[in-house]
């Protein structure tokens, strides 16, 4: 997370001054307060609060704090043990194996001033026998409980304090401020606990005939999970002034809520395969069945008997009581033919048929073939020479197609919500209908969206598969995509509900490398393997009912992530430039002043003014300007062990993508003036120098930092506020080249170094496996973007505003212990 | 056993297995458990209350800020109508949008096409329908004020049907349609409804309340050349005004304190047995319903009071306060000395305590705001649950006297007793001497006849004195906007608000004890370490004073040689007839091209 100014002078001065810009001029500090924030500016030292001149009853804050580190961690640190006993034995002849083990891991949160953690325990027993030689049965089961404690007040509260409030005052009672009112909600403003139990069994039986030619499987799965949480707020204290210390927080309330999950999944298929000399034939046919249900209870009730005794049973307030349920099926028949000829040839086809809940009776199934060949260059003979070297060659195609049911689970049944009232109605709340139900679905357009696809592909393996290479390349068709459909008059008064509105089509590819090796070092083997992948898509829509190719929608042709913008030229230097270019059109709100120092665009359809199309056939002054989708998608994988070492390092990243930030994070005042100023905000354009007289006035900081000097080389506008604000979205919350962002990264997403005991030290101890580790999770990335954002939440919220929970290093410890 | 016994085995545990699962037929049914269905909805009368009752829709606490639209206050927010006014090229669709939202509509209409089904008595069914068309008739009430031309569907759309393409229809169609609801909910709605929702006397007052938007709107707004139908909705105010005094159910609260009742409605837990409020929205803690705005009501969040409303006020004797000589150059003690007892109950005033402060409260100055602070909608106490537990009068029996004799005003039809009966009981309330028909006619309050110019004939200078009523009666109840609409002087918001007179530096008094409590100081001095003390011992309160835009701590209009406190210097322009009406959205301009833009909006 990026650390702003905390420079009390500075910020007071630029937070005023940016306001001041503007016709809503609120920030106003007065003379007393820049009197002492160049005080403490110039002598940090000095006390940050005092008696309120203006109101000697109460305090006055004057802070130069950074919130981030009052409130959080640099990081968090975690640990994780695991004991394993596994073994197996014949019994009549016949294989019995287990495996039982036990885990248990801690990971901490980030909060400093309150307790945030999260533990895991967990036991997992497996046995596999063999009743008959034909009959393989196999049980797996976990059982794991997870348990987060964490306050009652939501962190990423911080960012919305300024570094001039305090937290604490001098006599100990949490401030009269933002920040002294969030320290009080997270360290005695309540808790909130979650528990979750879980269940999960998987019995599998595989019998074997006809010699080994037919395999029959089932298996079924149970996954059950009892969630249930604890939550409470009770009051806290806020010292307003000396002898004024008053209550808030209301009357307290406890909350609990009890949820069960159920997940059931049944397969049942045979398998029949059957070599007759050079000839391998396959077939394979199925059935598969998933069942998901989620209900929950949750009860509120305010007003605690006792601030002391958080217990829903002891509180006598008003009670709220809720209800949530969702349940989806789907049942799926498949099959698979499949031919092999002389190791080299390669045919097969498949089919599915899925019904889903999700969808309306009438639409409900749908049937999803497929067809795939292969040719295993490398057994022809004529390629026999070769194979020293070239010791794999296979050549792919395939065309096939999925189902995809990406809607809710039962948003085809028009209902209307209910809520509570939000209106005291006889003296209560009551249940009420929330309003007219959506929109009815057309069933003949609320099926299964389909996937089709295309592959090519090839795998090379060199030097007896130590470097192996594997390429593919595909177009995948999307038909009846499930979005949401076109853009109709407001005057509808609902939006057109989801449903198969949109084709699509995504071509894409992807490279993998594995290098893998083992030779001697030192007397004792060394062996790693290194995997790159790197991969590439890009999705347009061939098909959306979008006449006026509005862009506030899809329309035919549009890529996805696509960044319509305006050119950046710079910003205004004179009077003269301002009056030859007509930016009203994008003033925020209308309202603010084009002055010295704002953004200039370029007029790309030269009428003199910059506007925004609505449309793409009348784009006006907007442009492609780039494009927020990920390309170059790339991991990597390194493994490497020696002589009970080892080590394993993981990278990802995306190599090409644009962000354009709209986020206060980024902007900070020239989005709203509510918070926090960033370094990079200070340099923005000022017209003149202060005068002799002006610059008395100032803190030495504000001097040292060159803010009292005119910038006309300025990296950012004349310092208003609201100029970047999202919320209406224009000025510098429309996309511009000047300000997009490079959003590629490449992140050190773990790093682990285990060491594991010899052996034979070991073994009086009847101790198979004894490993000690270290991991680092998000330790480091190679980013332009960091400083401003976390790289990986830029695809957060519609708006990609990177808003996200404060980004955290962790660090654990571990071990292994396997008997 | 044999290979083909094995396969069988392995067959029948298979089938086993699909018995138990796959003979579910309804497996793939899935409903949910949170949600009603449409189908089976609707049939009894706990179905409609279910439905209306989630149609709800009611000012709250929030309206106390409202006046900063309008100039009773000077504010430092994104309001639209400033934003125009003070934008320096001519604003667009793109620039100011209005609301064009539609959803609320298709709520109303489709419970009105599906009510019907029913089975219960007709008076019920009637009841019901009555207030689904209540809250169209506010709808639509709200979307000609926005577009004047609007247009009209008394039915859910789908979207294939045609009329989504519909142009506007004319004013005098949607208007019509609109009184036709309200014409069937008064006769409909039952008297007795569930404490908190409308009821026949807050259905009548809000037929009251648009007939006279509509009728003053028509009769000064001559853009709409409408002004010979005006006449119409006047009656239509009289009628239904009339009915609900007729009801004697509602009077005006008086306890015989005049310095505290009118205060009372305003900061009171329990307001559902005052017999004033008409319709209630009730708030209380401990049901989960709390709203606490001192911060935003009190202090320097965005909006001030103006000066121009206090000078509004009479003097305690009905006199004008304007008419004092040197009234601009009062100071703040002065200002509120013998005044008319509600600017007292509306605005903090020099003797004012703050709760848990044992000493007087001294205001406190801020640049770009009056010096003014709020006291309507203020809680003055420092506990939380009573904070948040104040009712919220929505609509109370003042505004059912004051549209009643602003109609018959307008009518020509007003007589001394229906001020009596009317007007003048608000002001006995605070002790006020009436308000004489007579006296006002024949002596037109100069000021107020700059204000308002365009009010003519015999009854001007008594439509003047309820112009006044109703500015300083609802102060800060967000109605001040809708009344310089309706009554054609939007050009009065051209007048940037001014704030408290300081004649230059020196030491103020702000308490009204006569010892000083504030010290002015030039732009450029430095507040001393060692503050001078007043004769209370107790340090001054230092604030700097100089031009807008500078340094200083506080504006004045002539900056160290004093003036009134300035909040804004952008120049502000009214352009007429446009920015009453709002532009239509561009986009559905090109959604549906039978749309036009209205009034030389673009």
């Amino acid at each position: 997370m990026p650390d702003p100014v905390t420079d009390p002078y500075i910020f007071s001065k630029l937070l005023e001054l940016s306001t001041n810009n503007t016709p809503w001029d609120y920030v106003n500090y007065s003379d007393e307060h820049y009197q002492w924030a160049k005080e403490r500016s110039d002598n940090p030292s000095l006390e940050d609060v005092r008696i309120d001149p203006k109101d000697p009853k109460r305090w006055a804050y004057m802070g130069n704090n950074n919130w981030n580190q009052y409130f959080l961690n640099n990081s968090a640190h975690s640990q994780s043990y695991n004991l394993t006993f596994s073994g197996g034995a014949k019994v009549n002849e016949l294989p019995f194996k287990y495996y039982l083990s036990g885990d248990y891991t801690k990971e901490n949160g980030l909060s400093k001033i309150a307790t945030d953690y999260w533990t895991r325990k967990g036991m997992r027993g497996r046995i596999n026998i063999a009743p008959f030689q034909w009959l393989q049965l196999d049980n797996n089961t976990s059982l794991y409980n997870t348990h987060r404690e964490s306050p009652a007040a939501s962190l990423t509260d911080i960012y919305y304090l300024t570094p001039i409030q305090v937290a604490k005052n001098p006599d100990g009672t949490w401030a009269n401020t933002d920040a002294g009112r969030l320290a009080a909600r997270l360290s005695d403003g309540g808790k909130s606990n979650g528990d979750t139990f879980g269940f999960q069994n998987t019995f599998n039986a595989v019998g074997t005939f006809l010699n080994g030619d037919l395999k029959v499987a089932a298996d079924a799965s149970v996954k059950r999970e009892y969630y249930k949480s604890n939550g409470y707020a009770k009051k806290f204290k806020i010292g307003f002034g000396p002898n004024d210390i008053r209550e808030e927080g209301g009357t307290g309330y406890v909350n609990e809520s009890r949820t069960d999950l159920n997940n059931t999944v049944f397969n049942l298929y045979a398998n029949y395969n059957k070599t007759i000399g050079k000839h391998n034939f396959g077939a394979m046919v199925g059935y598969n069945q998933e069942e998901y249900i989620y209900s929950s209870t949750y009860v509120n009730r305010n007003n605690l008997i006792s601030s002391t005794l958080p217990y829903l049973g002891l509180t006598t307030g008003e009670m709220t009581l809720n209800a949530g349920y969702s349940s989806y099926a789907t049942r799926s028949y498949f099959g698979r033919l499949n031919y092999t000829f002389n190791e080299r040839y390669i045919l097969e086809g498949t089919g599915r048929y899925d019904g889903s809940s999700r969808f309306p009776k009438a639409s409900r199934w749908g049937f999803f073939p497929s067809v795939s060949g292969a040719w295993i260059v490398s057994n022809e003979s004529f390629f026999e020479s070769l194979k020293p070297k070239i010791s794999n060659l296979k050549l792919r195609a395939s065309y096939g197609s999925l189902g995809n049911q990406n809607v809710g689970d039962f948003s085809y049944i028009q209902t209307m919500g209910t809520s509570l009232s939000g209106y005291l109605i006889n003296g209560n709340q009551q249940y009420v209908v929330n309003g007219a139900p959506p929109l009815t679905i057309d069933p003949n357009s609320y099926t299964w969206e389909n996937v089709s696809t295309l592959n090519f592909g090839a795998d090379l393996g060199l030097f007896n598969d130590k470097f192996f290479v594997g390429y593919d390349n595909y177009i995948r068709n999307t038909t009846g995509m499930l979005t949401a459909g076109q853009e109709l008059p407001g005057v509808l008064g609902t939006s057109v509900p989801r449903q198969n509105a949109a084709d699509l089509r995504t071509k894409g590819w992807e490279l993998s490398v594995t290098y893998k090796d083992q030779f001697e070092l030192a007397n004792k083997p060394f062996s790693f393997d290194a995997k790159v992948v790197l991969s590439d898509s890009r999705a347009k829509i061939r098909k959306f009912k979008n006449d006026e190719r509005l862009l506030s929608t899809y329309f035919n042709g549009y890529e996805f992530g696509t960044i319509y913008g305006l050119q950046g030229d710079g910003l205004f230097k004179s009077a003269d430039e301002i009056k030859a270019l007509d930016e009203s059109g994008i003033v925020p709100w209308g309202a603010l002043n084009i002055v010295n120092g704002w953004p200039k665009f370029k007029d790309i359809d030269g009428n003199g003014k910059i506007e925004r199309g609505l449309t793409e056939t009348n784009l006006k002054d907007l442009q492609v300007i780039g494009n927020s989708a990920d390309r170059y998608r790339i991991g990597f994988n390194l493994n490497m062990n020696w002589g009970g070492f080892d080590a394993s390092v993981f990278l990802q990243g995306v190599l090409k993508r644009d962000f354009y930030p709209r986020h206060y994070l980024f902007w900070g005042p020239y989005q709203q003036p509510y918070a926090n100023i960033y370094p990079w905000h200070l340099d923005f354009y000022r017209e003149t120098s202060d005068t002799a007289e002006e610059r008395a006035k100032h803190s030495q900081a504000y001097l040292n930092a060159g803010l009292a000097d005119a910038n006309h080389d300025a990296a950012y506008p004349v310092l208003q506020s609201w100029l970047a604000d999202v919320n209406d979205g224009k000025g510098l919350a429309i996309p511009n080249t000047q300000y997009m962002l490079n959003g590629s990264y490449l992140r050190l997403k773990n790093i682990t170094f285990g060491y594991t005991l010899p052996h034979e030290l070991l073994e009086k101890w009847k101790i198979q496996r004894l490993r000690i580790f270290f991991s680092g999770e998000n330790l480091f990335e190679f980013s332009q973007i960091k400083k401003y954002v976390d790289p990986e939440a830029i695809n957060n919220g519609t708006d990609g505003s990177a808003w996200a929970y404060p980004f955290q290093r962790k660090f654990s410890v571990g071990l292994n212990l396997d008997f | 056993m044999n290979v083909k016994s094995k396969i069988i085995l392995g067959i029948i545990s298979g089938g086993f297995i699909l018995t138990i699962t796959a003979c579910q037929k309804d497996f793939l049914d899935r409903f949910p458990q949170t949600s009603i269905t449409p189908e089976v909805f609707f049939n009894t009368e706990e179905d409609l209350s279910l439905y209306i009752n989630g149609m709800l829709s009611m000012n709250d606490r929030w309206t106390y800020v409202g006046d900063q639209s309008s100039d009773n206050a000077a504010t430092t927010a994104a309001i639209t109508l400033k934003t125009m006014m003070t934008s320096k090229t001519e604003p667009t669709s793109e620039t100011a949008g209005g609301d064009w939202s539609w959803g609320r509509l298709r709520t109303i209409n489709y419970f009105l096409e599906n009510y019907q089904r029913a089975n219960v008595a007709a008076d019920v069914k009637n009841h019901y329908a009555g207030l689904a068309r209540y809250y169209r008739a506010i709808f639509y009430h709200g979307m000609v004020k926005q577009y004047s031309d609007v247009p009209w569907y008394s039915k859910t759309l789908t979207p294939s049907d045609e009329a989504l393409r519909d142009g506007q229809s004319p004013r005098t169609l949607v208007v019509d349609s609109i009184m036709a609801d309200l014409d069937f909910a008064t006769k409909n709605v039952k008297e007795q409804v569930a404490l908190g929702t409308p009821g026949r006397d807050a259905v009548l007052l809000m037929q009251a309340k648009i007939a006279l938007h509509e009728g003053t709107y028509r009769l000064y707004h001559s853009e709409l050349n409408l002004d010979k139908t005006a006449k119409n909705y006047f009656d239509i105010v009289e009628k239904a005004t009339s009915q609900i005094i007729a009801t004697n159910k509602y009077s005006i609260y008086s306890t015989g304190k005049p310095n505290e009742d009118y205060a009372a409605l305003f900061e009171s837990q329990d307001l559902s047995q005052n017999k004033e409020v008409i319709l209630l929205n009730a708030f209380d803690q401990n049901k989960n319903r709390g709203q606490a705005l001192n911060g935003y009501v009190f202090g320097d969040y965005e909006q001030s009071p103006s000066r121009d409303l206090i000078q509004t006020y009479l003097m305690k004797d009905g006199s004008r306060y304007t008419d004092i000589p040197n009234y601009d150059k009062k100071l703040y003690v002065q200002e509120f000395e013998n005044r008319d007892p509600r600017l007292m109950q509306t605005l903090v005033y020099p003797q004012w305590l703050r709760q848990p402060d044992k000493s007087n409260y001294v205001q406190k100055l801020n640049k770009n705001f009056s010096g003014y602070h709020q006291l309507k909608g203020y809680v003055n106490s420092s506990d939380q649950i009573i904070m948040n537990g104040v009712d919220f009068p929505v609509h109370r029996y003042a505004e059912v006297l004051l549209m009643y004799a602003e109609a018959k005003a307008e009518l020509g039809t007003l007589t001394q007793a229906d001020l009596d009966k009317s007007a003048n009981l608000l002001r006995r309330r605070v002790g006020m001497p009436d308000l004489k028909m007579d006296v006002a006619n024949a002596n037109p309050d100069p000021k107020l006849a700059a204000d308002y110019p365009n009010v003519k004939g015999a009854f001007r200078g008594v439509i003047f004195e309820i112009r006044r009523e109703r500015r300083v009666e609802f102060a800060f109840e967000n109605s001040r906007y809708d009344d310089l609409m309706r009554w054609n002087v939007g050009k009065l918001l051209e007048r940037i608000p001014e704030g408290m007179y300081f004649p230059g530096v020196g030491n103020y008094d702000m308490t009204g004890d006569g010892v000083a409590d504030i010290k002015l100081i030039p732009d450029g001095q430095t507040i001393p370490t060692d503050r001078e003390k007043n004769s209370l011992g107790v340090p001054l309160v230092y604030y700097s004073i100089g031009n807008f835009g500078g340094n200083a701590g506080v504006y004045l209009k002539n900056g160290v040689n004093g003036g009134t406190m300035v909040t804004d210097v952008n120049v502000r322009r009214f352009v007429e007839p446009m920015y009453y009406y709002r532009p239509v959205p561009a986009k559905q301009i090109i959604l549906n091209p039978n749309l036009k833009q209205v009034f030389g909006w673009k």
